[in-house]
């Protein structure tokens, strides 16, 4: 798709800036956003290509502000809730659990 | 107890999901060969980026079979980019190849059936 993923050649996005020192995860809950991809990769819930597509349908303005693992959470939920693995009444129930909690009482 | 081990793991990490095809398809195109990348503006999902359709290029080097990546989202339209021979289901298989624009050495352009993330 023409999506805004698809940036290579675009003007006025400025320079890629490198980190140093960059850590693996810049927070602990990048690391499970990964992992419960590739749990679900390996799997078979889905397949690369369909993760790929499922980031790149992210809305334009939301794909920009969003991190790398942010997009890969969104993918890895519009897929499960695509797929049928969790049902959307689930997903907002478990959200408004957590929501309910104190910061940082969250669980993986 | 845990659902799943290291060891599970690991062998799952090198094998599950991959994208390479053990099929023998004669590929279409060789190295040296001068090609064109397809115009192509398809809804779903390619690897094809915009900057690179329409444009001319080499054949750098054959990576060999996979997938193809737009006919493997589910429920979208398959595009024939694939190699269609008889028995084979179309568009779903690919031989990669690299392309390198003329005279532009060491820029390199991929045109793949997959690629890294």
């Amino acid at each position: 798709m023409n999506g805004i993923h698809d940036m290579g050649g675009m003007h006025g996005l400025g320079p890629v800036v490198r980190e140093e020192n960059e850590p693996v995860f810049h927070e602990e809950w990048e690391g499970h956003a990964l992992a419960l991809a590739r749990a679900m990769l390996g799997g078979e819930h889905f397949n690369l290509d369909e993760f790929r597509h499922a980031v790149e349908r992210i809305e334009p303005s939301r794909y920009l502000r969003s991190g790398y693992y942010e997009r890969w959470l969104e993918g890895t939920i519009t897929l499960l809730l695509e797929k049928g693995i969790i049902t959307r009444e689930e997903f907002d129930a478990r959200l408004s659990d957590l929501a309910k909690r104190p910061r940082g009482q969250g669980e993986a | 107890m845990p659902v799943v081990d290291l060891e599970l793991v690991r062998g799952l990490y090198k094998t599950a999901g991959a994208v390479r095809l053990k099929l023998d398809i004669a590929p279409r195109f060789k190295p040296g060969d001068h090609v064109v990348a397809r115009n192509i503006n398809p809804p779903g999902h390619t690897r094809l980026p915009r900057y690179i359709r329409n444009k001319r290029g080499f054949v750098e080097r054959d990576h060999g079979v996979f997938h193809l990546p737009d006919a493997r989202v589910a429920g979208q339209v398959q595009l024939l980019r694939g190699r269609e021979r008889s028995g084979e289901p179309l568009g779903t298989a690919a031989r990669g190849v690299r392309i390198r624009p003329p005279g532009q050495h060491g820029h390199r352009h991929g045109l793949r059936g997959t690629a890294q993330h």
